[in-house]
């Protein structure tokens, strides 16, 4: 046996089918063969791995998976990530919940407090103007079974508006790039964590269109914020688009609106004119139509970033 | 209509069980991250159960399906799982009656080594050399992975001087090592 007698024997067959011939053979070249010894070891070493039995209980986690699926749900039962995920949530709903019965607790009570304190007026449309918020309180409490929703909606209400003032970022000027999760909650119907493809064309033509070629790395079909978080920042830093989609240059889709705009606007003024475009003769040009929605000759930063789906 | 999901699965998918969880554990030489990349392989099952069925081999199927979530999660987590010794559940599982202590230990060893230079191995690399492990063909490897057959030599044969020259590095370091010591 010679060293590529070896190869050919370690690459086409696993340890277990060899003959006691062949092993004999291999070892004694090995053994005095340079260059085969170590590859000898690690293909030994690798097929002596010894693989501890499946656990029992993996079993009915995966009946469990397939039975939530059934229900609509796919509930994932053990993977950690989610687990973080599902805490999170948790955590927040927890938050609302004491927001609310901080509200019910203290609205009574502290009815100068709350009276002093501008609050939300909750219309209903299909009635007369809501009556100041104050006096819904005492009406309930003097026992006016029919004031009771009432006095529940606008609980509710009040501490809904608290809850989102408290989670809603201030408004910004002009677009705002969205993260990964913002995008996948948007895509995301049916509350997975998971986009599917079907679900990307149903939410977002473009999203849809870049879904295999740029953010769907591992071609699934599907996608959860890590995976579109790794192509987004690869295509951030500008590597990207190369490396995920395996093709070099004149290709927009998944490029940052912010990437468009350096590579185009040339005399740095915020907006690309399409001589601008055509001078700097990137994708643009040729797409031009698909950006330049309002026919003004001008691209800013908000037709790229409504061109590129954010 | 062809059945309720759990029965499909239990004909589908169930039978294949133990093979993906043979091969998540080669990859990720640790049981709950292999219990993890499982329930993840059949969660994308469950929504295909109809590709399962209709495949030509499902085990290559849903083989093909891990691999991927497994490329995916390491391009994600970029991290390797490390388990303690102690934990391990091949240690736990050595024979204690009637065993050499030295052999032992040098047989520990060696696999710490293994684990060490295997975990180095990009995650492409691992599979390639964990299904080999696992004694599918060439024809299969290059089914599982999407790789093209003729690529397929090449890059087994990367993987395998990969891990050689990692283990010896890691042998190394534990000769060092063991030298060190008073």
């Amino acid at each position: 046996m010679n060293c590529r007698d070896l190869d050919q024997l370690t690459e086409s067959r696993p340890f277990g089918a060899l003959t006691d011939a062949a092993r004999r053979d291999a070892e004694s070249h090995a053994n005095g063969c340079h260059h085969c010894a170590p590859l000898w070891v690690a293909y030994a070493r690798l097929a002596a791995v010894r693989v501890p039995p499946m656990p029992d209980e993996l079993v009915e986690k995966c009946r469990g998976l397939a039975a939530a699926h059934s229900q609509g749900s796919v509930l994932r039962l053990v993977p950690r990530s989610m687990t973080l995920a599902v805490g999170g949530f948790v955590v927040l709903a927890a938050a609302a919940s004491a927001i609310t019965a901080h509200f019910v607790s203290t609205s009574a009570p502290q009815r100068a407090d709350v009276a002093d304190a501008p609050l939300p007026v909750v219309v209903d449309p299909g009635q007369p103007a809501a009556p100041p918020y104050a006096p819904d309180i005492d009406l309930v409490e003097q026992g006016d079974p029919d004031m009771n929703a009432s006095k529940l909606a606008t609980v509710v209400a009040v501490s809904a508006a608290a809850v989102t003032q408290a989670q809603t970022p201030p408004a910004e000027e002009g677009p705002r790039i969205l993260s990964a999760a913002e995008i996948i909650a948007r895509n995301d119907l049916n509350k997975d964590g998971i986009v599917t493809l079907a679900e990307a064309a149903k939410v977002n033509g473009r999203l849809y269109v870049m879904f295999s070629s740029v953010y769907d790395l591992n071609h699934d079909d599907q996608m959860d914020v890590a995976e579109l978080e790794h192509a987004l920042e690869a295509v951030e830093v500008g590597t990207a688009l190369d490396k995920i989609t395996g093709q070099s240059g004149g290709n927009m889709a998944g490029a940052r609106p912010e990437a468009i705009m350096a590579s185009n606007d040339l005399d740095k003024d915020g907006i690309v004119t399409k001589e601008e475009a055509t001078k700097a003769g990137k994708a643009l040009i040729r797409l031009w139509d698909s950006y330049d929605l309002d026919k003004d000759g001008r691209v800013d930063y908000a037709d790229l970033a409504k061109g590129q789906g954010y | 209509m062809p059945g309720s999901v759990p029965d499909r699965f239990a004909q589908h998918v169930e039978p294949h069980l133990e093979v993906l969880f043979r091969v998540a554990w080669r990859l990720l030489r640790n049981t709950p991250d292999a219990q993890d990349l499982v329930q993840d392989t059949c969660v994308v099952a469950c929504g295909r159960l109809g590709e399962v069925a209709a495949a030509d081999s499902p085990r290559r199927w849903l083989l093909t399906v891990l691999h991927n979530r497994f490329i995916d999660g390491q391009r994600r987590r970029q991290r390797s799982p490390i388990v303690a010794v102690e934990d391990s559940d091949e240690v736990a599982s050595l024979p204690s009656a009637d065993f050499d202590p030295e052999e032992l230990l040098r047989q520990s060893q060696d696999e710490q080594a293994l684990e060490q230079a295997f975990l180095q191995l990009n995650p492409t690399q691992r599979t390639l050399l964990s299904l080999l492990a696992e004694g599918y063909t060439l024809h299969e490897i290059a089914a599982i992975t999407g790789i093209a057959h003729k690529l397929l030599s090449t890059k087994l044969h990367r993987a395998r001087n990969a891990l050689s020259q990692r283990l010896i590095e890691q042998t190394s370091v534990a000769m060092r090592r063991a030298g060190s010591q008073p």
